[in-house]
C-alpha cells in the first residue's frame, strides 16, 4: 500500500523541443486503481517510465510512500520496489515460463524449493498452469500476458505499473483480462498504475483516471467525474463514444452560463427527438450493435449532430423532427478551451490535482 | 545555456548508477581511435614528411616536411611509369569488372527472381557460390589453365594440350577483368536479387491498370524503383576493385602489370615508405569518394522510400521459347565461375604433367605422398608439417580476431543503441565503419607504419602475431559492428529493462539476458568476419612474417616456389573452410549472407 506524488514532473527528450511531459503533479492514492488516459504521443508512457526509474526527470520529484525516487535523489529501478508489465510483455525469449517467472527471485536469492512454491503459487493465480517448461514464442498472446504479469507479481511489488496491458489481445481476451486484473487488485492490494489510449478500459477499470494531453494532465478524477464534469473541451471530447458534439456558441439555444462562453459540448445521449424544439433533419442511420446513432443537420445552419439512442428511433433519413437537449448533457467551454462553470470564477486549477469528488454544475 | 544542459543530462547518465554503458562506450572509442584512426592519420603524415634513409633525396632531415613523395608520383619524369600507369590499370579492371558484373549480375538476378527459369531455386544457391571463394582461387585456376611458355616452370593445362595462350590472355588486365567480373557477379545477384523481390507487384500492376504497357512500366516504374540498389551494388563493387590486390599480382607479375595495390606492396618491400604512403592514400582517397558518393545517394534514395510492405509478390515472366537459352546462359555462368577454376585446381593437384591424361599421370602424391622432387615441400600437402603449422596458425590469429571482432561488435551494438549520448553513438559507428572505406592493403600499409617501430608505451609490434591480430580485428569491425547493431536495435530495450524492473544489476543483466538472447547473432558476427578474414589475403601478405604463416601467405609462396600442385591444393583447402564457413553462418542465420551484404 503505497502511494506515488509526483511533483512539477518534466522530462525533455534531446531536439525536441516540446516537453514530452511538462511539469505534472499528481497524487496516486495508496491502493488505488489509476488509469492514465490519453492519446498516442501525449506522454504517458514516458511518465510511467520515470515512475519505473527507466527514464529520468528533467526536473520536477516522484516519491513512492515517503521515499524520493527520482528528483532529489535517484534509486535505480532494481532498488524502487516497482513492478512494471511491458506492452510487448518483454517475455525472454531464451527461457522457459519457469525461468522467467523465477528470474527475479534468484536475485532475490531466494532458495530453490521456495522459489519454486512461489512460482506455483502465480501460476495458479494467472491460471497458466502446465505452462512452465514452454519458451514464450509458444504460448498465445493472452497466455504471454500472464506470463509477464507473473513474473512482475511473483516479487509483490509495492506499486504496479502496466503499460497498455489490453491492446495485443483480442476483444474476448481483453474482457476476460480486464476482470483478472480487478481481481488482482482486488487480492493484492497493490497500488496499480496503468496507461492507455483506449477509454473503455480507462473507464471499466481503474478507480480514478487521469486525463493527459501533449505532456500536461488535463484532469484528475473518477471516471464519472471526467465524463461528466469534463475540466475543458480536449477531456470532453477525448472521453465519449460517439464523441461529444461541439457546436460554436449560439448555433443552438443554448443557455449561455456566462461571459465567456465560446463553444458548446452536447453528449449524443443528451439530444432527444421531440414533439417541439429545435429544428432539424435526419441524414443518416448508423446502427452499432447495442444502440443507435442518428446523424442529424440543423435546419438553420449547416451543423452536424450526433445523437445516441438504445432502440432504434421511429424516424428514416431524410425525415424532417424536432430535438430537445438535456441540460445535464451539456458542457461550455469558453476560447482557450476550459470549462465555464456557473457562478463565480473558478480559482486556477490546483498545483497538485487530487481526485475531484463534487463538482456541481446546475 | 544547451551545453549546460547537456552537460548536466551527462554527468546525470554517467552517474546512473549500476549503468556503466557510457564508460565502456568511451573506452571502446580510445580503442578504436588507436586501432583505426591513429593508423590512418600516420599514413597521412608519412606522405608529408621524409622518411628515414630517404634525406639525399628530399633534401631535409629524418621526419621534416617534404612534398618530395608527391612531386615524385604526380609530377616528376617518373610520375607516367610508377603512378599513372598503374592507376589506369585500376581503373581499367574497376571499372570494366564493375560494369561487366552488373550487366550480367542484374540479367541473372532478374532470371532468379521474376521469370518461369528452369532450375532457379538450384541455381540461386550455385550462383552465390563464386562470392564465398577467395578471388585469387580464380586467379591461380586462371595461370592453372592458361599459362604460356613465357615463364618457367610446369607449363598451363591449355599450353600442354597444345594451345599457348597469348601473353594479353594469360597475363593482365584481360583475365584479371575476367576474374573480378565473375567474382562479382554473385555480389549483384544477391543486391539486385533482394531488391526486386522486395519490390511490391502492386506498383507495377497500378502503372498497368493506368495504362502503361508491359514495357513503360518496366521502364517508369521497375527502373527507377530499382536504381538505389543497382548504384550501390555498383559502387560497393568498384571500391573493393580499386584495392584489390591478390588477383592482379598473381596474374600481373609476368607482364609487369601494376596496379595501386601491387604497386604499394613493391613499394613497402622496397623500403619506399614514404611512396607507400602516397599510393595508400590514393587508394584510400578514392574508396572514401566511392562510398562517401554511396552514402549522399542512399540519403538521396530514403526520400522515396517505399511504403507499406504488405503487397503481393510480382508475377513471374513467361519465358515461352527463352527458357532453354535462359537457362543455358545461367548454367554457363556457374561453369565458368565455379565447375571450371575448381575444377582444374582440383586436375592439377592430382595430375604430375599438366594435360597429359594417361593412367600413369594421376597422383594422389601433392596431396599425401612423400619423397617429392620439390625440395621445399618434400611431401604431399597433407604430410607437410608447414601446411598444419600454417593452417593452425590461420585458426589461431584468425579465430582470435574474429571472436574478438565479435564481442567487440556486440559492445558497439550496445553502446550505440543504449548511449545516453547521442554523439557517442554516432562517433562509433562511423569509426567502426571506416575501414570499409579502406581497402586492406592500404589499412596493412597504415598498420605497417604506425606499429612497426615502438610508440610511446607500445613496443613494435613488427614480427609478432599482434600486429595481425590487431589488423584483423579493425578491418573486421565494421561487418561485426553492423551486425552487433542491427541484433541489438532488433531487441529492443524492453526486455532489459523487464530484466531491470525485477532487480538485475548491469552485469547480471549482460550475463543473463543480453549475451544469451544474442547467442545466434554474436556468432553470425564471428563467423561472418571469420570467413572474411580466411578468404583475405591483403592484410596477411603485407604483416605475416614467417613465424606467423597462415594458409594464404603459405599458398602465395608456393606460387613464387612454381609448386603448382601444392599452392592449389592450400588454396582448394581455403576455399573449401570458406565455402563450409559461409554455409554455416547461412544456417545459423537464415538469410546471413545477404543480410550480412546489405547492413
Amino acid at each position: 500500500m503505497t502511494p506515488i506524488t509526483i511533483t512539477g514532473l518534466t522530462k525533455h527528450f534531446a531536439k525536441t523541443d516540446a516537453p514530452a511531459v511538462a511539469d505534472l503533479s499528481l497524487a496516486v492514492e495508496a491502493g488505488s486503481f489509476t488509469c492514465i488516459l490519453g492519446p498516442s504521443g501525449c506522454g504517458k508512457s514516458t511518465l510511467l517510465r520515470m515512475v519505473a526509474g527507466l527514464e529520468r526527470c528533467d526536473a520536477g520529484q516522484i516519491a513512492l510512500g515517503d521515499r524520493v525516487v527520482d528528483g532529489s535523489a535517484f534509486v535505480a529501478p532494481e532498488r524502487r520496489g516497482v513492478g512494471l508489465v511491458f506492452q510487448s510483455y518483454a517475455l525472454w525469449p531464451h527461457l522457459t515460463v519457469f525461468e522467467n517467472i523465477a528470474f527475479g527471485l534468484r536475485l532475490q536469492r531466494m532458495n530453490a524449493a521456495a522459489r519454486k512454491a512461489r512460482v506455483a503459487e502465480m501460476v495458479a493465480l494467472l491460471r497458466i498452469e502446465g505452462l512452465e517448461g514452454r519458451y514464450p514464442s509458444q504460448l498465445s498472446g493472452g497466455q504471454q500476458q500472464r506470463v509477464a504479469l507473473a513474473r512482475t507479481l511473483a516479487l509483490e511489488p509495492d506499486v504496479l505499473l502496466l503499460d497498455e496491458p489490453l491492446s495485443n489481445l483480442d476483444a474476448a481476451l481483453r474482457l476476460q483480462m480486464r476482470e483478472e486484473l480487478a481481481r488482482l487488485h482486488q487480492i493484492s492490494g497493490t497500488t496499480i498504475v496503468l496507461v492507455t489510449h483506449d477509454q473503455w478500459e480507462a473507464m471499466s477499470l481503474s478507480t480514478h483516471i487521469a486525463v493527459m494531453d501533449a505532456g500536461r494532465l488535463q484532469q484528475f478524477g473518477t471516471a464519472l467525474d471526467i465524463y461528466d464534469r469534463p475540466a475543458n473541451r480536449f477531456v470532453a471530447e477525448f472521453v465519449g463514444s460517439p464523441p461529444i458534439n461541439l457546436i460554436p456558441q449560439g448555433s443552438l439555444a443554448v443557455p449561455s452560463l456566462g461571459g465567456g462562453t465560446y463553444e458548446s459540448g452536447i453528449r449524443p445521449e443528451a439530444i432527444q427527438i421531440a414533439a417541439s424544439g429545435t429544428p432539424a433533419r435526419v441524414t443518416e442511420l448508423i446502427p452499432t450493435g447495442g444502440s443507435w446513432i442518428t446523424k442529424l443537420s440543423l435546419e438553420d445552419g449547416d451543423q452536424t449532430l450526433l445523437m445516441s439512442s438504445a432502440s432504434r428511433p421511429a424516424i428514416a433519413p431524410g425525415e424532417a423532427v424536432h430535438i430537445t437537449v438535456d441540460p445535464s448533457g451539456i458542457h461550455q467551454f469558453d476560447q482557450a478551451g476550459n470549462r465555464v462553470v456557473p457562478g463565480p470564477a473558478p480559482a486556477t486549477r490546483p498545483k497538485v490535482a487530487s481526485p475531484i469528488s463534487s463538482q456541481t454544475y446546475g | 545555456m544547451i551545453t549546460q544542459a547537456k552537460t548536466n543530462k551527462l554527468l546525470r547518465a554517467a552517474h546512473l548508477p549500476s549503468d556503466p554503458t557510457l564508460v565502456i562506450g568511451l573506452i571502446c572509442l580510445v580503442v578504436f581511435l588507436w586501432l583505426i584512426a591513429a593508423p590512418l592519420l600516420a599514413v597521412f603524415w608519412d606522405m608529408f614528411t621524409s622518411q628515414p634513409g630517404d634525406g639525399h633525396r628530399t633534401h631535409v632531415a629524418d621526419g621534416a616536411f617534404t612534398a618530395y613523395y608527391l612531386e615524385r608520383a604526380f609530377a616528376s619524369r617518373m610520375s607516367e611509369i610508377i603512378f599513372l600507369r598503374p592507376l589506369m590499370n585500376t581503373l581499367t579492371i574497376a571499372v570494366s569488372s564493375t560494369v561487366l558484373a552488373l550487366g550480367l549480375g542484374t540479367v541473372l538476378a532478374w532470371l532468379l527472381v521474376r521469370t518461369d527459369m528452369m532450375g532457379r531455386g538450384w541455381l540461386s544457391a550455385a550462383l552465390i557460390i563464386p562470392f564465398m571463394l577467395p578471388a585469387w582461387t580464380f586467379a591461380l585456376a586462371w595461370t592453372t589453365i592458361f599459362k604460356n611458355a613465357k615463364i618457367g616452370g610446369q607449363p598451363g593445362l591449355a599450353s600442354s594440350m597444345g594451345f599457348d595462350a597469348p601473353d594479353w590472355l594469360a597475363y593482365g588486365a584481360v583475365p584479371s577483368i575476367i576474374i573480378m567480373t565473375l567474382n562479382y557477379i554473385p555480389f549483384v545477384i544477391i543486391l539486385v536479387g533482394n531488391a526486386l523481390r522486395r519490390l511490391d507487384g502492386q506498383l507495377e500492376d497500378a502503372a498497368r491498370i493506368l495504362g502503361a504497357g508491359p514495357r513503360t512500366a518496366f521502364r517508369l516504374v521497375t527502373i527507377p524503383l530499382m536504381r538505389p540498389a543497382v548504384l550501390s551494388a555498383c559502387l560497393l563493387m568498384f571500391a573493393d576493385a580499386i584495392g584489390e590486390f591478390s588477383v592482379p599480382y598473381v596474374l600481373g607479375l609476368p607482364v609487369q602489370f601494376e596496379t595501386l595495390a601491387t604497386s604499394l606492396y613493391r613499394a613497402i618491400g622496397t623500403q619506399q615508405n614514404g611512396m607507400a604512403a602516397v599510393f595508400a592514400g590514393v587508394v584510400m582517397a578514392i574508396g572514401i569518394v566511392t562510398l562517401g558518393i554511396d552514402t549522399w545517394m542512399m540519403r538521396e534514395t530514403r526520400r522515396y522510400a517505399i511504403i507499406g510492405g504488405k503487397g503481393t509478390a510480382s508475377r513471374e515472366t513467361t519465358l515461352g521459347f527463352w527458357r532453354i537459352p535462359a537457362v543455358v546462359s545461367a548454367l554457363s555462368v556457374f561453369t565458368l565461375g565455379v565447375i571450371l577454376p575448381l575444377g582444374a585446381l582440383m586436375l592439377s593437384t592430382v595430375m604430375h604433367v599438366p594435360g597429359r591424361f594417361g593412367a600413369e599421370n594421376f597422383t594422389f602424391a601433392y596431396w599425401i605422398g612423400t619423397n617429392l622432387p620439390t625440395p621445399a615441400v618434400p611431401t604431399g600437402i597433407l604430410l607437410a608439417p608447414e601446411f598444419w603449422s600454417a593452417a593452425w596458425n590461420t585458426l589461431r590469429i584468425v579465430g582470435i580476431a574474429s571472436i574478438s571482432a565479435g564481442l567487440l561488435g556486440m559492445v558497439v551494438g550496445y553502446v550505440v543503441v543504449r548511449s545516453p549520448w547521442r554523439t557517442l553513438s554516432v562517433l562509433l559507428r562511423q569509426i567502426t565503419f571506416f575501414p570499409y572505406l579502406v581497402p586492406g592493403i592500404a589499412f596493412a600499409a597504415a598498420f605497417l607504419v604506425l606499429f612497426a617501430v615502438p610508440r610511446g608505451p607500445i613496443p613494435a609490434l613488427y614480427g609478432t602475431p599482434w600486429i595481425l591480430l590487431l589488423a584483423l580485428i579493425a578491418d573486421q569491425m565494421p561487418f561485426a559492428s553492423r551486425a552487433g547493431i542491427s541484433s541489438m536495435t532488433q531487441l529492443g530495450r524492453e526486455v532489459e529493462d523487464a530484466a531491470r524492473m525485477v532487480g538485475a544489476g548491469w552485469l547480471r543483466r549482460m550475463r543473463s539476458i543480453i549475451l544469451p538472447i544474442n547467442k545466434g547473432a554474436l556468432v553470425a558476427g564471428i563467423l561472418m568476419p571469420f570467413v572474411s578474414g580466411i578468404k583475405g589475403v591483403s592484410l596477411f601478405i603485407m604483416l605475416a612474417v614467417p613465424s606467423t604463416d597462415v594458409l594464404s601467405t603459405y599458398s602465395l609462396r608456393l606460387v613464387d616456389y612454381n609448386y603448382t600442385q601444392a599452392a592449389n591444393a592450400v588454396v582448394l583447402m581455403i576455399s573449401a573452410i570458406a565455402v563450409l564457413g559461409t554455409l554455416l553462418i547461412n544456417r545459423l542465420t537464415g538469410t546471413g549472407l545477404a543480410r550480412g551484404l546489405e547492413s
